[in-house]
C-alpha cells in the first residue's frame, strides 16, 4: 500500500515536474503587472499603505487561491484513474485532498513571499495560506467526482460565497456605503481562535463530504439523478435551439467559430457568471441595508473583480495551451498514449487534413481571441452601463460612490485587462515560441546587465529588459512574416501605426500617474498586443510541420 | 449468382471468381445467354476490388466462357463452341486429378476407384438425367 | 506530369535516436487501390503524416499530385480525402455542425452526396459526437473524408477496432471510390484479408523500409511453397538459391521460394531434388516470410 502511494507521487511530481514550476511563476505576473505601475504612482509609496491597496489585495489573493487551486486540480487530473487500483477509497480521498492542499498552501506562501521581496508592502501570509488551504478543501467535494451535476456548480457558488464573506469580514469590512474603502478596513494579521475552529470544521466536514463523493463515484453511482434531468432537458432544449444549419461563408469564419467555441468561449461565459453573481450578492445586501449606495458599490466591484478574474482565466487558459501537453500523457486513454496528440487545446490530425491555408488559420485564430475579449468587454460594458442606468433610477450621485473618485484607475485596469486577456489568448502562437529564441533574449539580458551594473532599481532593469525583449521578438517576426509574404506592408505599417499610437495615448494619459516602471511596461503591452498579427502564421506554420 | 470468395486462401481472387463461374456454367446454373451482373455491382457484393473482376471477366472470355455484347453487358457464352467444351473437358479433368491423387493418398488402386465411379454413375442417373439438377 | 499520384523518393525520418523511415521509395499509380502493410509501429502512420504534409522530410523527397504537401498544403488537402487512425473529432460538436464547418474548407463538397451517405449511414444529424459509439463516429470520419469526392482517398487504419458492419461499410465506399474512374486510395492496414481483397498493389512496411512494392497479382506469381525430396538427408535445409525460408527435416524439405517457375525448378534440380509437392502462398504467408526474412 505504502509503494501505490509512493509510487503515485513519483509519477504526479515527474509528470508535472514543468507545471508545477511555472504555475506559481506564472501566477504571479497579472499581480505584478497591477502592482508594479501602482508603486510608482506615489513617490512616498504613500499609495501602497492606503486602504484601496487592502481593495487589491483581496482582490489579488482570491484571484491567486482560484489560478493555484484550478492548477493543482489540473495537474492532478480525474480520480477516476485510480479506481483500477488495490486501494481504498479513503487513501485514494486522502492523496488528493492532502497533498494538493499542502500544495496550494505551499504555493500561495511562495507568491506572497516573493511579492513582499519584490514590492514595498507589507502583507501578511499565514492568514493567505490558510485560507487558500480552506478554499483547496472546500471545493473538493464538488470537484472530485465525473457526474457533474447542477447541484455541485451550485453548492461551489455558495462555498466561494461564503468563503469571500469570511475574508471580507475578518478584513473588517463594514457592509454599508463605502465597504472597502472605509478607514475601518484593516490587514487579516491575525488568526483567531474562531478562524482555527471554522478552518478545522470545514476542512473537517469538507475530508467527509469528499469521502462519500469518490465512494459514490467509485462505485458508479450517480449523485442526484433529478438533476441530471434537468441538464438533459437543457440540453434538448439547445438542440431544438441549435437545430438550424450553420452557414459559413469562408475558411476563416469557420476557423475561428470553431476555436472560440473550443478554446475561449469559458472566458466570456465565466466573467459573465461573475458579472451576474456579483449583482445578486449586491442586489440581496441592497435590500436587506435598504441602501442603493451599496448596490453599485458592491456592483462596481463585482464588475471590477470580474475583470481580474478575466485575466487570470486567460492566463490559466494560456498557461495549458503552452503547458497542457505534459497534463494530457497520463490521462489520456492508453490508445493515444503517443507525443504527438492534441493537448487540451490543440487541434488534432482531423484539423491537420484541413485544406486551409496557414494564413487563414493565423487570421481565423487571431479573430477568435480578439472576438472572445470583445465578448468580455462587452459583458463589463454593459455591468457598467447598468449601473449608470441604477445610479440615475435611484437618484445616486456617482460621484459621491468613493470607488469612483478613482475613475481613471478603474477605466484603465479595464482597458489593461482587455488587453491582457487578448495577448494571453494569443499566448501559444505569438509568445509561445518567442520564450525558447535565446538571440531574442540576448539584447534584453544585456541592457538588464548594464542597468544592474549602473545601480539602476530592479524595477528599471525588468522592465526595460522587457521592453527590449518584445520589441526585438516584434521587429523580427515583423520582417520575418513580410519576407515570407504573411502580411502585406500596408497592413503591417497600419498595425504598427496603430500600436504605437496606443502606446503614446497611454503615456501621455498617465504621464502624470505613472512611474518610470508603469512608463516602461505600457510599450512592451502595446507591442505583445500587436504580436500576434505578425508571428501566428509562421507558429502554425511550424506547428503544422514537424 | 452466388459466389463465395475466401481471403486468406492462397488462391488469387480473380481465379477464385473464374472457377466459380465456370463451375456455375458448367453445372447448369448458368445458362447460355444469361447475363452476368455487372463488374461494380459484382465488386461491391463481393466486396473485391473492381479490377479483379474485371480481370476474371477478361479472362472468362477469352476462355470462350463468357461474352462481352457491346454496351449490353457480359453474358454466358453458348456451350456449344468447341472452346467451351475443351474449357469444361479441361475443369473435369482437374477434378479427376484431384480425386485420383486422393485416392491415391487413401491407398485405393485404380481399379477401386473406377468400380466406384461406376457404382455411383447408376445411382445418380435414375432418378435424374441432366446435369442442371444440382441440389 | 507523371501519372503517379503519390512519388516518394529516398525518403527519411528519425525522432530522436529512433529511425522511423529510412530510404523509402514507393510510387503510387493513378486510379486503383494500394495496400500498405506492416505491423504495429512500421512507420505507416509517420508515411501518411508525410503526403499530408504533416512531416516535412528529413531526407528525400515528397510530392502528391506533382506538388510538395509541406509547401502548397491547401491546393494538396483540397484534393484528398483523409481518415485518421485515432479518428479524432471534435467531441463537442453535433455531427450537422461538424458537416458543415467541413463543407466550408472543400469547394468541391457535394451536398447531395453527404446526405445520401448520411442516411446510409443511419446518422442523425443532431447527435453530439461524444454521444456516438466508435463505429458511428468511424462512419461520420468516412462521411468527411468521401463528401468532397477526393481524388486520393487516404485511410490510415480504416477498420482496426471496429465490428463487421463498419468494416463492411468502409470497405464497400473504398470498391465505389475506385469504380469512378481515376481516383486512388491508398489504405493502410495490418488485416491482411482486407488488402487482399481491395488491393491492386501492395508495399510492405517493416521497421522504417519498404521489404516490398508490387502488384497483387505478380506477389502470387513470384512466390511459391514447395517440398522438395532430396537424395541425402541432412539435419539443416540444404542451401536453395533465392529461398526466403525453409522447413522440414530428413529428405524433405519445404521451402518458401522468391522468383520464377522456372528458375525454382532449375535450382532444384541442381541440387538433384524433386517437386514432390507445391501449394500456393497466402498474403499472410507472404508477409510473415518477409517479416521474418528480414
Amino acid at each position: 500500500m505504502h509503494s501505490i502511494i509512493a509510487a503515485l507521487t513519483w509519477e504526479y511530481v515527474a509528470r508535472n515536474r514543468w507545471m508545477l514550476l511555472w504555475l506559481p511563476l506564472l501566477a504571479n505576473i497579472p499581480a505584478l503587472c497591477i502592482l508594479l505601475p501602482l508603486k510608482s504612482i506615489s513617490p512616498d509609496d504613500s499609495f501602497m499603505t492606503s486602504p484601496l491597496l487592502i481593495g487589491i489585495q483581496v482582490t489579488v489573493l482570491l484571484s491567486l487561491v482560484l489560478v493555484v487551486c484550478l492548477g493543482i486540480i489540473s495537474t492532478q487530473g480525474s480520480s477516476r484513474r485510480l479506481y483500477r487500483f488495490p486501494i481504498s477509497t479513503i487513501q485514494i480521498t486522502s492523496y488528493y485532498f492532502w497533498t494538493g492542499a499542502l500544495l496550494v498552501g505551499a504555493q500561495v506562501a511562495l507568491v506572497l513571499w516573493l511579492w513582499k521581496v519584490l514590492l514595498p508592502i507589507d502583507w501578511p501570509i499565514a492568514s493567505p495560506v490558510v485560507f487558500s488551504v480552506v478554499c483547496w478543501c472546500a471545493l473538493q467535494p464538488v470537484v472530485r467526482g465525473q457526474s457533474q451535476s447542477l447541484w455541485w456548480i451550485v453548492l461551489a457558488i455558495l462555498i466561494v460565497i461564503a468563503l469571500s464573506f469570511w475574508l471580507l469580514i475578518r478584513h473588517g469590512v463594514p457592509f454599508q456605503q463605502g465597504g472597502m474603502l472605509t478607514s475601518q478596513v484593516h490587514y487579516w494579521n491575525v488568526i483567531s481562535i474562531t478562524d482555527w475552529l471554522i478552518t478545522f470544521f470545514s476542512i473537517g466536514l469538507a475530508y467527509w463530504l469528499t469521502a462519500i463523493r469518490v465512494t459514490y463515484d467509485r462505485s458508479g453511482r450517480s449523485n442526484m439523478p433529478l438533476l441530471e434531468r434537468i441538464q438533459l432537458a437543457l440540453e434538448r432544449l439547445e438542440a431544438r435551439w441549435f437545430s438550424g444549419s450553420w452557414n459559413f461563408r469562408s475558411p476563416i469564419q469557420a476557423y475561428s467559430w470553431y476555436d472560440l467555441r473550443h478554446r475561449l468561449l469559458a472566458i466570456p461565459i465565466l466573467v459573465f457568471l461573475g458579472v451576474l453573481v456579483s449583482w445578486v450578492i449586491a442586489g440581496l445586501t441592497a435590500v436587506i441595508k435598504r441602501d442603493p449606495g451599496t448596490l453599485i458599490g458592491l456592483a462596481i466591484g463585482g464588475t471590477y473583480l470580474s475583470a481580474v478574474l478575466q485575466v487570470y482565466m486567460a492566463l490559466l487558459f494560456g498557461a495549458l495551451s503552452l503547458f497542457g501537453k505534459y497534463l494530457v500523457r497520463f490521462e489520456a486513454p492508453e490508445h493515444k498514449l503517443k507525443k504527438s496528440d492534441a493537448t487540451p487545446f490543440e487541434h488534432g490530425s482531423f484539423f491537420n487534413g484541413l485544406p486551409i491555408s496557414f494564413k487563414d488559420k493565423a487570421t481565423a485564430l487571431v479573430a477568435s481571441s480578439a472576438m472572445a475579449t470583445v465578448i468580455c468587454g462587452a459583458v463589463l460594458l454593459l455591468s457598467y452601463a447598468l449601473i449608470g442606468v441604477v445610479a440615475w433610477a435611484f437618484g445616486v450621485c456617482l460621484s459621491n460612490v468613493k470607488f469612483l473618485n478613482h475613475w481613471k484607475y478603474l477605466v484603465s485596469m479595464n482597458v489593461l485587462a482587455m488587453v491582457l486577456t487578448f495577448v494571453l489568448n494569443n499566448l501559444k502562437f505569438s509568445i509561445g515560441p518567442m520564450l525558447w529564441r535565446i538571440d531574442h533574449w540576448f539584447w534584453s539580458i544585456i541592457l538588464a546587465a548594464i542597468l544592474v551594473a549602473f545601480g539602476q532599481p530592479a524595477g528599471i532593469c525588468v522592465s526595460a529588459a522587457l521592453c527590449v525583449f518584445v520589441l526585438v521578438a516584434l521587429t523580427a517576426s515583423t520582417i520575418q512574416s513580410l519576407m515570407k509574404a504573411d502580411i502585406r506592408l500596408g497592413t503591417a505599417l497600419g498595425i504598427w501605426g496603430i500600436g504605437t499610437c496606443l502606446a503614446i495615448l497611454g503615456w501621455y494619459l498617465f504621464r502624470d500617474e505613472f512611474g518610470p516602471v508603469g512608463m516602461l511596461l505600457l510599450a512592451p503591452l502595446a507591442g505583445l498586443s500587436m504580436l500576434p498579427f505578425f508571428s501566428t502564421t509562421e507558429s502554425i506554420r511550424r506547428a503544422h510541420t514537424s | 449468382m452466388q459466389i463465395h470468395i475466401q481471403a486468406q486462401g492462397g488462391v488469387p481472387i480473380y481465379l477464385q471468381v473464374m472457377q466459380q463461374i465456370k463451375y456455375l456454367v458448367a453445372s447448369g446454373r448458368l445458362e447460355p445467354g444469361d447475363e452476368l451482373p455487372s463488374i461494380r455491382s459484382l465488386a461491391e457484393q463481393l466486396i473485391v476490388n473492381p479490377n479483379t473482376i474485371a480481370r476474371a471477366y477478361r479472362e472468362l472470355e477469352t476462355q470462350g466462357v463468357v461474352e462481352k455484347r457491346r454496351t449490353a453487358g457480359t453474358f454466358v457464352a453458348d456451350s456449344g463452341s468447341p472452346l467451351a467444351r475443351k474449357e469444361r473437358l479441361k475443369l473435369l479433368k482437374e477434378r479427376i486429378d484431384q480425386l485420383l491423387t486422393e485416392a491415391y493418398q487413401m491407398g485405393f488402386e485404380l481399379d477401386e476407384v473406377m468400380k466406384l465411379v461406376e457404382q455411383s454413375s447408376l445411382i445418380s442417373q435414375q432418378p435424374k438425367k441432366g446435369p442442371s439438377s444440382h441440389e | 506530369m507523371s501519372d503517379f499520384v503519390i512519388d516518394i523518393q529516398h525518403l527519411g525520418r528519425s525522432f530522436g535516436k529512433t529511425q522511423a523511415l529510412q530510404d523509402v521509395s514507393l510510387q503510387v499509380p493513378r486510379g486503383g487501390v494500394f495496400g500498405l502493410i506492416g505491423s504495429n509501429g512500421a512507420g505507416k502512420t509517420t508515411l501518411i503524416k508525410h503526403i499530408l504534409g504533416s512531416h516535412y522530410a528529413q531526407r528525400g523527397w515528397v510530392k502528391v499530385f506533382g506538388l510538395d504537401p509541406v509547401a502548397e498544403p491547401v491546393k494538396v488537402l483540397g484534393r484528398i480525402g483523409y481518415m485518421s487512425e485515432d479518428r479524432e473529432v471534435p467531441s463537442w460538436m453535433r455531427i450537422g455542425e461538424l458537416i458543415d464547418f467541413t463543407r466550408t474548407f472543400y469547394p468541391a463538397w457535394d451536398s447531395g452526396y453527404a446526405t445520401e451517405l448520411t442516411s446510409v449511414f443511419e446518422l442523425d444529424v443532431k447527435q453530439k459526437i461524444r454521444d456516438l459509439s466508435r463505429g458511428q463516429t468511424a462512419r461520420v470520419c468516412l462521411l468527411l473524408a468521401l463528401s468532397h469526392r477526393p481524388e486520393l482517398l487516404v485511410l490510415d487504419e480504416p477498420s482496426s477496432g471496429l465490428d463487421p458492419v463498419i468494416r463492411r461499410d468502409i470497405l464497400t465506399a473504398i470498391v465505389r471510390t475506385t469504380t469512378d474512374e481515376g481516383r486512388t486510395v491508398l489504405f493502410s492496414s495490418h488485416l491482411l484479408d482486407e488488402v487482399e481483397r481491395l488491393a491492386d498493389r501492395v508495399a510492405i512496411l517493416h521497421q522504417g523500409r519498404i521489404l516490398l512494392d508490387q502488384k497483387l497479382e505478380d506477389i502470387y506469381e513470384s512466390y511459391h511453397r514447395v517440398t522438395l525430396r532430396f537424395d541425402r538427408s541432412s539435419s539443416v535445409a540444404p542451401a536453395l538459391e533465392g529461398s526466403m525460408h525453409s522447413d522440414g527435416n530428413g529428405k524433405e524439405w519445404t521451402y518458401v521460394y522468391r522468383g520464377q517457375k522456372d528458375q525454382l525448378l532449375a535450382a532444384s534440380s541442381q541440387l538433384n531434388a524433386t517437386v514432390i509437392a507445391e501449394s500456393p502462398l497466402s498474403l499472410d504467408d507472404i508477409f510473415v516470410c518477409n517479416i521474418q526474412g528480414h
